[in-house]
């Protein structure tokens, strides 16, 4: 994995480690909870009871979060991570916002 | 992180373990306790080991709770695993318990404890600490970390099918405590993933509300209403006597299917505009449902009947996997040796990181190694000790005790809390010897906790049983199973070698390495 | 009927799990050390040993339905798994 190598030197340091920790835990609930968000309005809109849709969202928000918690911890390039994980959750979050803001929507 | 995935996850796995194995350890404790709470609880009150009722009228429940004059009551109906009425009574906000005898409807003595329900089980999923929920972060964060621990464990375990039977005890201790953690890693597997990620589901108002807000964004209605259930109306200000209780549980058991109900509410006592909420019993079923019918309180009429789709059905399965309310002998004594077996693998999985860094970190002359083993100590062999001085203290405190303006049920969480530091501050002092003491403390802490039952209340384990109080007899029986095993573990480790450790004052200098 | 379903539901979890823990070369020598292990016969004793578990979820499904069955049989195979790996370690000293 002459890649992985090249990128962080095979060192990780302290910083480095609570960036990671940053991104894997608040950076990654951020993330989470738009996913999730998107996921119930999306399924709110398309007829499913609201009740209904916060709660199946609500529920498969754990094992994204693991998910995403195991990939951060794992990821070759902390940018990249943060990347994914920062950016992710502001477009996540935002869309679910305007989708439930936007007239049609059963809310 | 590291440049394979199962280097990474064992970086994961070896640093959540070291940084939340002892929370972990308190949480599965105190959650195996709870499996059987009810038990518990009769076993610290020894008023409420009744007979159980042939039959029980709420009505006449029903005049003991309104005698109390509160708008607000409810009542927690008799179960095969409690014998009593636990009610409760809400005046301006506050709540205040009372028990009553289901054969008469009188009220019984205050127990004067919080028994296994009141503390255990809050200690549980919050640890009792309230304040902005802290204490359900602290859990939920902690469950995450199990989960990820299971599939982190399974990444690293390196032989996970040819060494699936593999349980090697011998001289070499760090091999034992490995095989032992990975055998009750691979076992508790799945148990441990669902329960961890049912624990969270259950609460999934309190971890993930800005997915439900943002679908009940207006104010007036809310997520946790249309999920659990929820009726409301405003008092008349006009006085009407209320109906008879009966006769809405016959209508709201015809609605189930034959069902009882559990859970009792009356709002607006005594109001023209009173209403009468029943809970669906979870005797029979996995699911925590949260079937509710609520009923005109003078007339009886039907209100509202709360019932649930799909999703929210399925949170609600998931959610009694958890709580395992149902009536399932086999399944609970199950539910007991799996939360066991999980404070197994939890306890050595942090011993195995000492072991195999004790010496290391000494010739390194690390400070943190002192400070885990005792965290280890007291977290664990501590938090049983401290657990069995909390049932020592409610069997020996006199019924009126009161000190330092603490009442007995406040003294006996004292006892709990004062033992479990002490346990702590043992290990940090003592480190040499204090694996063994600990032993031995919880050894001699089953056999007095055993002993003050059978003398201050007569029901030693035979007696007990031979009345039919199987609850009172099992939480003997299994004392002095704990007891014997923490002698034998006491035995075999004040039989050792006192080994160094890091941090004890009497160690000599090791030679450099 | 419930009580003599779950002991027969114990049993082929114990067995499922001797058989399967048998077929491993090291744990037969370890309980039959005077007879060689028969290695072309090893597959022989997986499916003895999984079909004992299966027969075990048939057990626990009809003893409690499929919800208190599927959580019955899993957390008894892990019951069963622990008694064989104590036998076995017992065996071994």
């Amino acid at each position: 994995m002459a890649r992985r190598a090249a990128t962080n030197g095979g060192r990780n340091t302290a910083v480095d480690i609570v960036s990671r920790c940053l991104a894997a835990l608040p950076g990654n609930y951020a993330l989470t909870i738009g996913i999730g968000s998107l996921l119930a309005v999306a399924l709110a809109d398309a007829g499913m009871a609201r009740v209904e849709a916060a709660a199946l969202a609500s529920m498969l928000a754990f094992p994204v979060f693991l998910i995403v918690l195991l990939w951060a911890v794992h990821a070759a390039r902390l940018l990249r991570a943060w990347i994914v994980i920062g950016g992710g959750a502001v477009l996540t979050n935002a869309a679910a916002a305007w989708l439930a803001a936007s007239p049609g929507t059963a809310g | 992180m590291s440049e394979t995935f199962p280097a990474s996850m064992h970086w994961l796995h070896t640093w959540t373990g070291v940084i939340i194995g002892a929370l972990l350890f308190a949480i599965f404790w105190m959650g195996t306790l709870s499996v059987f709470d009810r038990e518990i609880d009769r076993w610290m009150m020894p008023a409420t080991r009744l007979a159980p009722a042939a039959t029980v009228s709420l009505d006449a429940m029903a005049k003991t709770m309104t005698q109390t004059g509160a708008a607000e009551w409810g009542m927690q109906l008799p179960t095969d695993r409690t014998p009593i009425v636990s009610g409760y009574t809400v005046t301006d906000g506050t709540y205040a318990f009372l028990n009553l005898d289901p054969a008469t409807g009188k009220p019984l003595h205050d127990p004067a404890t919080r028994g296994a329900t009141d503390f255990f089980f809050p200690f549980h999923y919050s640890l009792l600490i309230d304040q902005w929920q802290i204490g359900k972060w602290l859990i939920g964060l902690a469950a995450i970390a199990m989960m990820a621990l299971c599939v982190s464990g399974v990444v690293i375990h390196r032989r996970i099918f040819a060494d699936f039977f593999t349980l090697r005890i011998g001289r070499k201790t760090s091999r034992t405590t490995l095989d032992l953690h990975n055998v009750a890693g691979v076992l508790g597997l799945p148990f441990n993933f669902m329960i961890a990620l049912s624990g969270l589901v259950f609460f999934i108002a309190v971890y993930v509300p800005g997915i439900q807000s943002v679908v009940y964004p207006a104010a007036g209605s809310s997520f946790t209403q249309d999920a659990f259930g929820g009726f409301d109306r405003d008092a008349a200000g006009e006085a009407r006597a209320l109906g008879s209780l009966d006769a809405m549980a016959r209508e709201a058991s015809r609605r189930w299917g034959g069902d009882t109900a559990r859970i009792v509410r009356v709002t607006h006592s005594g109001d023209a505009a009173a209403y009468v909420s029943f809970d669906r019993s979870l005797a029979r079923r996995v699911s925590m449902t949260s079937d509710a019918v609520i009923f005109d309180g003078p007339t009886g009429r039907l209100l509202h009947e709360h019932r649930t789709g799909p999703m929210m059905t399925t949170q609600r399965f998931i959610s009694g996997m958890h709580f395992a309310q149902f009536r399932h002998w086999p399944l609970r004594w199950l539910y007991f040796a799996s939360g066991l077996l999980g404070c197994v693998l939890i306890a050595t999985g942090s011993l195995f990181w000492l072991q195999s860094r004790t010496k290391r970190h000494m010739n390194e002359g690390a400070v943190g190694m002192p400070l885990v083993r005792a965290i280890t100590i007291g977290a664990t062999t501590g938090m049983i000790a401290a657990t069995l001085a909390y049932l020592i203290a409610n069997r020996l405190l006199p019924a009126d005790a009161a000190a330092l303006g603490q009442s007995r049920a406040q003294l006996e969480i004292w006892a709990f809390f004062i033992v479990w530091i002490a346990s702590f501050a043992h290990a940090a002092l003592l480190p040499r010897r204090a694996w063994a003491v600990q032993c031995w403390a919880i050894a001699a802490g089953a056999l007095t906790a055993v002993a003050s039952n059978a003398v201050t209340t007569g029901d030693h384990p035979l007696h007990a049983a031979l009345r039919g109080q199987w609850g009172v007899a099992g939480m003997d029986l299994v004392m002095l199973a704990g007891g014997s095993v923490a002698a034998i573990a006491a035995m075999r480790l004040w039989q050792r070698k006192p080994r160094l450790v890091a941090g004890d004052p009497a160690a000599p200098a090791l030679p450099a390495a | 009927m419930a009580t003599s379903l779950l002991i027969a539901l114990l049993g082929c979890v114990y067995g499922g799990f001797a058989l399967l823990a048998l077929s491993q070369s090291r744990n037969w020598t370890l309980v039959l050390p005077g007879r060689p292990y028969p290695a072309a016969r090893a597959g022989l004793l997986k499916a003895g040993g999984w079909a004992l578990l299966a027969t075990a979820l048939i057990i626990a499904l009809v003893r409690d339905g499929p919800a208190f069955g599927l959580m019955l049989w899993v957390l008894m195979l892990a019951a069963g798994a622990a008694l064989v790996i104590a036998t076995l370690s017992v065996r071994r000293r």
